[in-house]
């Protein structure tokens, strides 16, 4: 008797579950079917380095991308649709970057990826957005995807952010300082990261097209504990001003506080998003008085100085706002959250250009886009995604107090 | 030309001393226990990181920053020895070394994962004890964190080899390293002197960290190469030797300073290392006790 109804009240409960699991399914409206109502939230999925070596410029992008998200659902969504971010974590890994843009995709049903924000991941992550059909908003700023590239559809659905970052900071650097103070001879410094040796090309570009001479380039492992003997080699070329572009963290470090110990007086110059307090506390105010450093129209001391006509300042006084607004501190490290604010921004541009959320229509949207924002100011054609016209970066320096914006940058 | 190589030399003498306190370290608890302690970088890492946000954040004044991170280290390193390593030592195992390596390799990685979570992903460093400008000696610059590494690297060298030569523990710890059975036969009590040294090594390394830090600045992932480095030097000590750690160090950081000036600077620690591996094939003899791993 007992098994009897230890039996059918299994089957009761097995089918009591089936039963509830069937309604459950019926009542999730299904992602991949048909076009989305405006109660449809709209889902992004961010491929960002939360951990490891690039954490530094993807942790600050990743809480810039969730201060806007915020911001838009406070102000309507974008076309009324409600934005879900979803933050996949690559670990600063090109094989964990491709699998975290899979499972935004296919699991969390992702329609559009933002980042991955490193060059070594934007390959990894491209394959993936044409595989899948899906748009990818990459906010890496040193890839060179060449137009043959994308007509031949592996990087139809990509879009950087940014390009050519390198030679808008080094013409940062030429306006601002190297024209206005007379410095013909520059020395480089770099580390051996992508990130510190993308900026050589791009510099001899630049010293070649103004007549400037690069006396010397050295490059240091990364991760190095003492890089005297590159120091040494660049200041017997004897330059008039040393640009020091290494990674945001203890290469930087190293990297000045050596060159100020053996050249106290040189006039040094560091790379972006380095105008931080961080960064003085870990030189001290000593090594950190005097030193340059380029920055975005997004920072604080820059947007309030530029002139009204600067197509780019309406863009990031809202920036500023919106992340002042969602208490989210962009001067936490390396300053990339307006990477994760242009990134939504592009595709909100987009949306209300195409007047639609569809894939299609913000391919369309994407590949015509005319529009400014923090990271640059965007020229798109269907052949050429980065389109940017590479205004120059702005250039600032730390007088002792503050990161002063530095007028004809 | 002289006074470059001369600045190069020093800086050399510097990341040397760094490399062979880190070793050192590394060497003493080995000595003892037969532990590989590949944390030792990482322990050097979350103590720096400790102290910066007592000192910056909280406002503790620079020495009590310093004395709390190291108590707060030491007795990290208590409850690691209590908690794990007594259970591993009781269980017995054949692969006692690799088993114990990979332990401390799980703990570098928990305590990078910790410091990323406390401090973020910026750099963090310790003002430098002894405040004042360069020392300049014609062209030659001296900083005061690099006088006051070296210093330490003397100290501690010095302090330790009196501490074993002529101190009655000094002389059960290396009885422990030599024969930990024959030293439980006098009533030597190995696992109390394993404490010992896994506090004391510890302890050491986050002050090596904390003086370490005002010439390189550390993020959560800067103790593993630290850590890698101490244990290269210590190999070629047998792993066993702190005294010839010191000594390995001094002289890599040195090999490495010279061909980063006049060889090559982009593939100077590609080219070290592999100089080192040469060393080691040629005179095998080197690595001591741990050919009896390989």
């Amino acid at each position: 008797m007992n098994s009897k109804l230890i039996r059918s009240a299994g089957v009761f409960a097995t089918a009591s579950l089936v039963l509830v699991g069937l309604a459950a399914c019926g009542s999730t409206p299904s992602k991949s079917s048909g076009s989305a109502s405006s109660t449809t939230p709209l889902i992004i999925g961010q491929d960002v380095a939360l951990t490891g070596a690039f954490s530094v410029l993807g942790v600050p992008e990743s809480q810039g991308a969730k201060g806007t998200v915020a911001w838009l659902n406070a102000h309507g969504g974008i076309l009324g649709h409600k934005v879900d971010l979803v933050v996949g974590n690559d670990q600063s890994s090109p094989q964990e970057a491709a699998e975290v843009a899979k499972q935004l995709i296919t699991s969390d049903h992702a329609t559009i990826i933002i980042g991955p924000e490193e060059t070594s991941e934007v390959g990894a992550v491209a394959t993936v957005a044409a595989a899948y059909h899906v748009i990818d908003i990459q906010t890496d700023p040193f890839q060179t995807w060449p137009p043959s590239e994308i007509s031949s559809g592996s990087l139809e659905y990509v879009f950087p952010e940014i390009m050519g970052f390198d030679s808008t900071n080094a013409s940062a650097y030429e306006s601002a300082i190297w024209k206005a103070k007379g410095y013909t001879r520059i020395a480089l410094l770099t580390d051996s990261t992508p990130f510190g040796t993308g900026m050589i090309t791009p510099l001899e570009q630049v010293a070649k097209s103004d007549g400037l001479k690069i006396v010397g380039v050295q490059t240091f492992a990364a991760g190095s504990t003492d890089v005297t003997p590159q120091i040494q080699s660049l200041l017997g070329d004897k330059p008039q001003f040393l640009l020091d572009w290494t990674a945001p963290g203890p290469d930087t470090t190293i990297a000045v506080k050596t060159i100020r110990a053996l050249s106290p007086t040189l006039p040094l110059g560091i790379s972006g998003g380095q105008d931080t307090p961080a960064t003085v506390g870990a030189l001290g105010q000593t090594d950190a008085d005097g030193l340059y450093a380029v920055t975005t129209i997004a920072d604080g001391n820059v947007v309030n100085s530029v002139a009204s006509s600067n197509p780019q300042k309406k863009i990031a006084e809202q920036f500023v706002q919106a992340m002042e607004g969602e208490h989210v501190n962009t001067d936490n490290g390396a300053d990339t959250a307006y990477q994760g604010f242009d990134a939504l921004y592009l595709i909100q541009n987009a949306a209300e250009t195409a007047k639609s959320v569809s894939t299609s229509g913000l391919l369309n949207a994407l590949e015509h886009q005319r529009d400014a924002g923090i990271t640059n100011v965007w020229r798109r054609t269907p052949s050429n995604h980065g389109g940017d016209i590479n205004l120059p970066g702005f250039i600032v320096r730390y007088n002792g107090r503050v990161w002063q914006y530095v007028q004809g940058s | 030309m002289t006074v470059r190589l001369a600045n190069d030399l020093f800086a050399g003498l510097v990341t040397g001393c760094i490399y062979g306190l880190f070793g050192a370290a590394i060497c003493v608890l080995f000595r003892v226990s037969r532990i590989v302690n590949i944390a030792i970088g990482d322990i050097a890492m979350f103590g720096t990181m400790l102290t910066s946000w007592l000192a910056g954040s909280v406002g503790l004044p620079l020495w009590l920053a310093i004395a709390t991170a190291l108590l707060a280290v030491s007795i990290g390193a208590y409850l690691y020895d209590l908690g794990i390593v007594s259970r591993i030592v009781a269980k017995g195992s054949n692969g006692f070394v690799l088993v114990t390596f990979f332990f401390t390799l799980a703990l570098a990685m928990f305590l990078e994962g910790l410091a990323s979570a406390l401090y973020g992903q910026q750099v963090h460093s310790v003002p430098v004890i002894w405040t004042g400008g360069n020392f300049v000696v014609g062209s030659l610059v001296i900083q005061r964190a690099q006088v006051v590494v070296i210093v330490a690297t003397v100290i501690f060298a010095g302090a330790f080899a009196l501490y074993l030569r002529f101190t009655l523990t000094g002389k059960a710890l290396t009885a422990c390293g030599q024969n930990d059975v024959g030293a439980r036969v006098v009533g030597i009590n190995p696992a109390r002197f394993r404490r010992l040294c896994l506090v004391g090594s510890a302890a050491a390394a986050a002050l090596f960290g904390v003086l370490l830090s005002p010439l390189i600045g550390f993020t959560y992932s800067s103790g593993f190469s630290l850590g890698t480095a101490g244990l290269v030097a210590g190999a070629f000590a047998s792993l066993v030797h702190p005294f010839r750690a010191v000594a390995a160090g001094i002289a890599i950081g040195i090999v490495e300073a010279l061909i980063g000036g006049y060889v090559t600077s982009s593939y100077q620690e590609v080219l070290v290392y592999a100089i080192l591996a040469v060393v080691i094939l040629v005179r095998p003899r080197m690595l001591g006790a741990l050919g009896e791993f390989a």
